[in-house]
């Protein structure tokens, strides 16, 4: 670590989507000063998009903070050293749990798209405080697929996008968002293979539809009928894996019973695809060798969010498309980012912890817990009540939901409303400045960092990343700060650590042999083994690196719970020693390395369901498919048009970096718009118009495109951040889209937000 | 779309680019790079690092520059250019005419 100019490129990743692609960087006096790809990454080999040039927009931003801060009354807010604010917030919290129990204090993020390390150790102060909700972005987005899947397959999957000869986006723009290993690389090949096919459904023409071979352009939040049309089409024309699915799969004859029941001309016309591609698309499907298919955003949070993620799934289970090379497969993870959390699910399965039934729903609209997750629509219900189950407390890590999560004003209102809320961040986000307490962390380049999207077949990879800056003075690692919070709270102290502090200087066996000893007679040591691995194991890792040391019981868990993957990659025999070097190859390649090496036949091991057989046939979506025909989107005549809010642009970046300097070609928060509904509102190129959604307004200058339909338009994703600058300007820039949408817009099942449906009048902005 | 080597780059050669491309989409002449538009991913990592600021998007292209797409293009195609995807020393008199303009005639195949 040095801050000085190198000639050394230094191994790190990209924080601004899941991928986090390998980068080499120089840094010279506290700033990253070069960026490239690595090309020794295991996963990315180099690649990397125009986003990864923004590092030092993050790790340099003005309102970065240096000091615990407290609200004062007025809303101002005041320094405070760290023994004052970490005494305050444990006993105030304790205070809360005391008098109405762990279950109201939410747990609020824990992560973001490059750091998932701090939330590791959150998990012990989750404990210590009896805490039972928690929720993260992931409750906007994935919890309907998560409740599919748990379903269907009891597994996480991932299309082999590289390998299959036809690709199906749906509702996304990998050639923007990403989504698999060197995407744009990727769909360059498969738009050149003659042999190899891409389908696009996507109301926009998009950078990757106009690749496509076949573009399916649905009509805004229709998606559920092109999807069903497409499976009708299949079992109505016998071209599915008949076969295939006696031997592998359950429930096949009332799916088939509603795939026949569909006639697919009207609902080509509701989508408004032609029939004939439709049937050409499916055809294609149903021919090829191998399909991989991935749903994101543009279905994930728009209506019929849970039933699109249940037709995606049949599209490619019934043309036999699972467990074999160029298709879905269930990956194996270092981590599981849903299982890590209290999970409600009632899939049985090996050593899974299963939650007390008492907390499968939120507490006050009784909403489904899904991947352990409350929906983030349903958070300020749960707090602006007189219920008296209602949340109390929360705390908050790495997460800005003020700014993230539909409906700002309302979940403003929610923040102040609560007894106590804490921050912990490294820079003063819309979030912190409501809540009652910030933590400044270290950056993700001051600490050892690393996340667990690690989601390849068959191998799948993990990185490490070291610190390579200073850490600002008066920041601390997430570790170190949930550590002083369970020594405050009287949960952990030199008892619990001398014994295995000496060990960990004897090695990782002595170490390990004196865990599971003390474990034993230690049950602080097994509950809260996250902060005690840090205040043990830590202090003899090497330098900067005791932050990572929940990744050695990470290592010991992973072993013992794939031991085939494990052993695929080199890390098999006694656990106690493949969990060892592992860990120690995590620590000594800055590069990532390989802890998965899986067979194809391994996915149906993975299969979480009786004969490891895939379930087809979930019956809450079959009854919701027989009735969506009452549930067509409608336009509602006071908002005409329907905004995709959050559009994944060249020009947008993610929210952490919140100095708006980054965007050195375009400009900000501007409404795309089709030329003759522009014309109809009088507006030209550029001109500036008024958005009023049913929750609030906006203005916007408009950019005419014909890749939108007529009545779309769509702002983009993570611009109207509240940057202050230096000297305490604020300077904002774009539209804030939360500003605009509304909580109670969400699917009936999992609670995601319709952000791609958002209703909106548009008038055009008479010049000053 | 891809991006475009523009003539400035003709009696220079500094190969800075070469070095962030993360497709290894640079290909070398005797005297000047090009880009390979079917390689090249738009990531716009390159763009900075020339020190003649040779390279542009294509829409970014100035008006006196737009035939650079097509020549780019048939470059690639030409069988004595190969991949370079390795920084080399610039071209022995690349100082001098760095400042040069009006360079498309100097170009060797």
């Amino acid at each position: 670590m040095d801050n000085t100019e190198t000639d050394n490129w230094k191994k790190t990743a990209c924080i601004i989507c899941s991928l986090n692609c390998g980068l080499d960087i120089k840094t010279e006096g506290g700033r990253i000063t070069k960026i490239k790809g690595d090309k020794s990454h295991l996963i990315s080999q180099g690649y990397i998009c125009e986003k990864s040039q923004r590092m030092d927009f993050y790790q340099n931003g003005a309102d970065r903070i240096d000091s615990p801060k407290r609200r004062r009354p007025d809303g101002s807010y005041e320094d405070i050293d760290w023994s004052t604010a970490i005494s305050e917030i444990a006993e105030k919290f304790i205070a809360i749990k005391n008098k109405h129990g762990g279950e109201s204090i939410l747990y609020y993020g824990g992560g973001s798209q490059g750091n998932h390390l701090g939330g590791t150790y959150a998990d012990s102060t989750i404990k210590a405080l009896g805490i039972q909700y928690r929720s993260n972005a992931l409750a906007q987005e994935k919890t309907g697929e998560g409740w599919v899947q748990g379903k269907m397959t009891g597994a996480p999957v991932h299309g082999d996008f590289e390998h299959c000869e036809v690709a199906v986006f749906l509702g996304k723009n990998p050639w923007q968002s990403h989504g698999f290993a060197r995407t744009r690389v990727v769909l360059r090949e498969i738009q050149n293979d003659p042999n190899r096919a891409m389908i696009v459904i996507d109301p926009r023409r998009t950078e990757s539809a106009k690749m496509a071979d076949y573009h399916l352009a649905v009509k805004p939040g229709t998606d559920a009928w092109c999807l069903s049309a497409l499976s009708a089409i299949l079992v109505q024309e016998e071209l599915v894996a008949s076969s295939w699915l006696a031997a592998h799969t359950t429930g096949y004859d009332a799916v088939a019973a509603a795939m026949r029941n569909i006639d697919i001309a009207r609902y080509a016309t509701i989508c408004g695809v032609e029939e004939s591609l439709l049937r050409s698309a499916a055809r294609r499907i149903a021919s090829a060798k191998s399909v991989s298919m991935i749903e994101d955003l543009g279905v994930q949070m728009n209506v019929h969010s849970t039933l699109n993620s249940y037709l995606n799934r049949l599209v490619w289970l019934l043309t036999g498309n699972y467990a074999k090379v160029g298709s879905n497969n269930a990956f194996v993870p270092l981590l599981n980012l849903s299982s890590s959390n209290r999970s409600a699910s009632k899939t049985p399965g090996k050593g899974k912890r299963v939650a007390p039934r008492k907390w499968t729903h939120s507490p006050v609209t009784g909403s489904k817990v899904i991947m352990g997750l409350i929906p983030c629509n349903v958070i300020p219900e749960e707090i602006l009540t007189q219920h008296p189950k209602r949340f109390r407390a929360m705390f908050i890590e790495s997460s800005n939901p003020v700014h993230s999560l539909a409906d700002s004003q309302r979940m403003r209102e929610a923040l102040r409303a609560l007894e106590c809320s804490v921050v912990i961040d490294v820079a003063m986000t819309e979030t912190a400045r409501q809540a009652d307490y910030v933590l400044p962390a270290s950056s993700q380049f001051e600490k050892a960092e690393a996340t667990f999207f690690n989601l390849e077949f068959p191998r799948n990879g993990f990185q490490l990343r070291h610190p390579h800056l200073q850490p600002r003075p008066g920041t601390l690692t997430e570790a170190e700060i949930h550590a002083r919070l369970l020594e405050a709270m009287g949960e952990l102290n030199n008892t619990n650590y001398t014994f295995l502090r000496s060990a960990a200087r004897m090695g990782y066996t002595a170490f390990g042999l004196a865990f599971a000893w003390k474990a034993m007679r230690d049950k602080k040591v097994a509950r809260y083994a996250p902060v005690v691995l840090y205040r043990t194991l830590g202090p003899s890792l090497p330098s900067g690196l005791a932050p990572a040391a929940s990744l050695w019981g990470i290592s010991q868990l992973y072993v013992r719970a794939q031991p085939a993957a494990a052993q695929g990659a080199g890390y098999g025999g006694s656990p106690l020693f493949g969990g060892n070097r592992l860990f120690d190859a995590i620590l000594k390649n800055p590069s990532g390395v390989i802890f998965a090496l899986s067979k194809y036949t391994d996915s149906w091991d993975a299969v979480k369901l009786p004969e490891h057989k895939i379930n087809l046939h979930i019956k809450e979506m079959l009854d919701e498919l027989a009735t969506i025909d009452s549930k067509q989107p409608s336009h509602r005549p006071d908002y005409p048009f329907i905004l995709s809010a959050g559009e994944r642009r060249a020009d947008t970046s993610n929210t952490s970096i919140r100095n708006p300097e980054w965007l050195k070609k375009g400009s900000f928060g501007v409404l795309r718009i089709h030329p003759q509904d522009a014309a109809a509102l009088g507006c030209a190129q550029g001109d500036w118009i008024q958005l009023r959604t049913p929750r609030g307004t906006a203005q916007a200058p408009i950019e005419l495109t014909d890749e939108l339909q007529p009545g779309h338009v769509s702002l983009p994703n993570g611009h109207g951040l509240d940057y202050h600058q230096a000297d305490g300007t604020l300077d904002r820039r774009g539209v804030s889209l939360n500003e605009l949408t509304n909580t109670t817009d969400r699917d009936p099942f999992a609670g995601t937000p319709w952000h791609k449906y958002v209703p909106v009048h548009l008038e055009r902005l008479t010049p000053a | 779309m891809t991006h475009v080597v523009s003539e400035s780059c003709i009696r220079c050669k500094y190969t800075d680019c070469v070095d962030v491309c993360p497709v290894d989409c640079f290909i070398e002449g005797p005297n000047f790079l090009a880009i390979d538009p079917d390689g090249c991913i738009d990531c716009a990592v390159c763009i900075p690092e020339c020190p003649v600021n040779a390279i542009y998007a294509q829409e970014d292209l100035p008006a006196d520059q737009l035939h650079m797409t097509a020549l780019n293009a048939e470059l690639y195609q030409l069988p004595g250019w190969k991949a370079i995807t390795k920084r080399k020393a610039p071209l022995p008199d690349a100082e001098d005419w760095k400042e040069q303009t009006g360079k498309l005639s100097e170009l060797q195949r």
